[in-house]
């Protein structure tokens, strides 16, 4: 058996992440001692900038945090501020609401899927090189995300940073029109969305089964997505109030993004947690799919994250197309009565739970903002996932494969550094 | 406008700074006499883009870059070059340079593809009025004479 060696590895840059961070890790004596997912991004400071602005501001404010998840950034801050104006927009809005979620995680999981995780699944530097290969499966990649957006443009008048979202509705309600032509196009992508939940199932992804904390959104009656309790698979069930009460984000010194954790503790959201936790409220044609899928669920393997994500881009799909046929034009908004308050959402983004907190005055201008993205959520699991996994996978791989594993494990999550962080170097010290 | 002499001129950027560029570019463009020629802004498409050229004979794109040349320098670039250095400016690791590369990987670039580049260095609030406007005057000159061209190859 050869002695362990000293070596020091570094990844310039880690594509295909939203961001840009790095990645360090110490090993002594073939042993993993330090494992450190820098997110080096200069702090965004939204939360600061949000003060003093006028609620009416704040979903175009909170929209720019992300190009990628504006909606999700938006529908948490419009429930937040209205559950302290005691507004309820009601159905029409609130169906409304449901289907432009449904069209950014569309948008979104077909980007991560096609663009930054299969790639690693079947062995390519990127999706230019896979699409050599595979051009079906990337030009459907290319034409759901495209209808992912469409959908977002529909209410949100464009796709990225939208600006059709107001508190106590929209700006604008889409003509019958409008919403029969965007029915027919989404029924005409529903046979393509079964085919990718069939084909991200049958990739030969790897067997990493850990035990871990998941942590969604619950809802009684529906798929999660606004509304419902924020629940674990180890017995938290919480209203969004209470959130503080039991998550505590911390600094590290290593990251501009903090650290959340869950009574001490790492946690996963996102795709993975909320398929995991909310089985029995998927579609019953979503559901025969991953019955079918020879994967058991819920699963602890967090690879599955991909099967979860078209999942969940199927599961939207027939959302939408739910919705759309009952759509009729209304009055996309309620008149709100500013008043003085705290009020809290949590709502699920793509990447996982979203938690927003506002002080408002009397007049409705910000004095305290608090935002919890996912990508901050998840970077404590995201470390400990990189602990067991590269230890699985065996230290005393070539520095090129533990970097190529580090990363696959990375992207896998796919974390939005500019929500809270770019993508990655990766330093490796072996003492 | 029959779809195999469609011309397409896209600026690609988002609503503020040196990133603009490639809007009112297209904006000043617009004013101009070019019956051929359809114009579009986008912003920050990433593979979206790719749909905008869908059905497209002849695209032209423009785009913020930093090459590293004289600020407000406006450069015709070829395809091989802004796929193999992608200096163009991108949002969320998907930028234009990805973009043409992918799509030329699943057959998806108009026959016809000219990409202009405009010089930003990085610094869009040192601008100043005086230099977007000469930097606006200079780009519709360059951009103008090959739309130009365009329009007398195609009422040929």
């Amino acid at each position: 058996m050869s002695e362990p060696r000293d070596v020091s590895v570094k990844v310039p840059i880690l594509a295909r992440v939203e961001g840009e961070g790095a990645l360090d890790l110490t090993i002594r004596q073939g042993r993993l001692e330090t494992i450190r997912f820098h997110i080096y991004e200069p702090p965004r400071l939204f939360e600061k900038f949000l003060e003093g602005r006028s609620y009416a501001e704040v979903p175009d404010l909170v929209a720019r945090i992300c190009g990628i998840c504006p909606v999700a950034y938006q529908m948490s801050a419009v429930h937040a501020i209205e559950s302290i104006f005691e507004c309820d927009p009601g159905p029409w809005v609130r169906a409304m609401r449901r289907l432009i979620y449904c069209g950014e995680w569309i948008e979104s999981h077909a980007l991560h899927i096609h663009l930054l995780a299969c790639p690693d699944f079947l062995g390519y530097e990127s999706v230019t090189e896979m699409a050599r290969d595979y051009p079906d499966e990337v030009r459907r990649g290319l034409k759901l995300q495209g209808l992912g957006n469409e959908i977002i443009r529909f209410l949100g008048a464009r796709s990225v940073h939208p600006v059709g979202v107001r508190v106590g509705g929209f700006h604008h309600a889409p003509s019958g029109r409008a919403a029969a032509e965007l029915l027919q196009k989404i029924k005409q992508a529903l046979a393509e969305a079964e085919a990718l939940v069939r084909w991200t199932a049958s990739l030969d992804l790897p067997d990493d089964q850990q035990d871990f904390t998941q942590v969604a959104l619950s809802h009684p009656d529906e798929y999660p997505m606004n509304e419902g309790r924020i629940v674990s698979n180890r017995g938290l069930d919480i209203t969004a109030d209470h959130y503080q009460e039991h998550f505590q984000e911390s600094q590290v010194p290593h990251s501009t993004a903090f650290h959340c954790h869950l009574e001490g503790e790492p946690y996963l959201v996102g795709p993975l947690a909320r398929v995991n936790l909310n089985l029995e409220r998927l579609h019953p044609r979503v559901r025969r799919l991953l019955d079918e899928s020879g994967i058991q669920w819920p699963s602890q393997n967090m690879f599955h994250s991909a099967v979860a994500r078209a999942a969940e881009v199927y599961y939207a799909l027939l959302e939408a197309e739910r919705i759309l046929e009952q759509y009729q034009p209304q009055q996309p908004f309620v008149e709100v009565t500013p008043r003085e308050g705290i009020g809290y959402a949590c709502t699920e983004a793509p990447r996982g739970a979203l938690w927003h907190g506002y002080v408002l005055d009397d007049e409705g201008r910000v004095r305290r903002a608090v935002i919890v993205p996912p990508t901050s959520q998840n970077q404590a699991r995201i470390e400990a996932d990189l602990r067991t996994s590269l230890e699985a996978f065996g230290l005393d791989h070539s520095d090129d494969a533990l970097r190529l594993r580090a990363e696959t494990v990375v992207r896998n999550y796919d974390p939005c550094i500019s929500c809270s962080t770019h993508f990655l170097k990766l330093r490796v010290r072996r003492d | 406008m029959s779809g195999a002499t469609r011309v397409k001129v896209i600026g690609i950027g988002s609503p503020f700074g040196a990133d603009r560029i490639g809007w009112r570019l297209v904006e000043a463009l617009r004013a101009g006499d070019f019956p051929h020629v359809v114009f579009e802004q986008l912003d920050r498409p990433g593979a979206a883009l790719l749909d905008h050229l869908d059905g497209v004979a002849h695209g032209v794109l423009i785009d913020a870059m930093q090459g590293g040349g004289a600020v407000g320098e406006v450069r015709a670039l070829c395809l091989d070059e802004v796929i193999a250095q992608n200096r163009l400016l991108s949002s969320h690791g998907f930028g234009v340079g990805q973009c043409l590369a992918l799509g030329q990987a699943l057959g998806r670039l108009p026959p016809r593809l000219t990409i202009f580049g405009v010089e930003v260095d990085g610094a869009p609030d040192r601008l100043g009025a005086a230099e977007l406007a000469r930097i606006e005057r200079q780009g519709v000159a360059l951009i103008g004479a090959h739309l130009t061209e365009i329009e007398s190859e195609l009422s040929q």
